[in-house]
């Protein structure tokens, strides 16, 4: 059987088993998704691949240890990993003025204040610079689950969780989230096709 | 009898968080609800619009990574 038609669990067995090519195509399976959300909070290439780097380090290290057990939740469970590590780099730098959440962990009101920097813009193209500027425009609330569902991977249960609400609030804030960005983009008639 | 699918259980179901039962109930009223069916459409259009702006790393963060597992894979073998 081929590794693309393998589940991300089985992948993640065989790789435990000593199959490095196992590690490879996860980390190609979700590379996109894991570094858009870590780019959406810090808003800086060259530190996104800082952290990218050293969570899936983190990953590594985890799995090798015998530490992990959440051999189903995968890509959840990297991408919490990937949050964590986002908010510590903005505890080391003080970058921000920290607004906790019910775990203490809750870093969006801070997309704002990490403006994206001039080499960044020129590597984004067109389309991309347009999505993010529609993105950025969002209330804060609605931009956070936004970004934890669409690039992040969570569930609206987790997402819940970690902003600590309710799961139909979660989900009322991306359905606002979804219709602001949908008038945004008739009203600017923009075509992203 | 009214339909008790709403827009935010069409939402849990764009996402693929609607269990089998769900999804079938959620395909069958998006058959006959037409306003339902245009809240569908809208937002799996607004969906795969997001999903065009996606960054990916570049290719030697991910070589790193492989490399230090490649390096570390004595590590794996004892647990």
């Amino acid at each position: 059987m081929k590794l693309t038609q393998i589940s991300d669990k089985e992948l993640l067995q065989a790789y435990v088993h000593g199959n490095e090519a196992c590690l490879e195509m996860l980390i190609k399976r979700h590379k996109r998704k894991i570094f858009t959300s870590i780019y959406l909070i810090v808003h800086d290439t060259y530190i996104a691949e800082d952290i990218f780097q050293e969570t899936f380090i983190k990953v590594i290290q985890t799995i090798r240890s015998g530490k992990y057990k959440e051999e189903d939740k995968f890509i959840p469970w990297v991408m919490r990993i990937a949050r964590n590590m986002s908010i510590d780099y903005f505890r080391k730098t003080r970058r921000v003025v920290m607004v906790t959440g019910e775990d203490g962990e809750d870093i969006f009101s801070r997309l704002e204040i990490n403006e994206t920097n001039r080499e960044d813009e020129m590597i984004l193209n067109q389309t991309q610079k347009t999505v993010r500027k529609l993105i950025q425009t969002l209330p804060e609330e609605q931009r956070t689950v936004l970004i934890l569902r669409q690039y992040a991977d969570l569930s609206f249960k987790e997402i819940a969780k970690i902003t600590g609400v309710s799961i139909n609030t979660a989900l009322g804030r991306m359905r606002y989230a979804l219709n602001n960005l949908r008038k945004m983009i008739l009203e600017k008639e923009l075509n992203l096709q | 009898m009214n339909s008790t699918i709403t827009e935010t259980e069409v939402l849990r179901y764009i996402y693929g968080e609607t269990n089998p039962e769900e999804s079938k109930a959620i395909r069958e009223e998006l058959k006959k609800n037409y306003a339902l069916k245009c809240y569908h459409d809208r937002m799996m259009e607004t969906k795969n619009e997001l999903e065009m702006f996606g960054m990916e790393p570049d290719e030697t963060s991910v070589n790193i990574i492989l490399e230090y597992s490649a390096s570390h894979h004595d590590s794996l073998e004892h647990h």
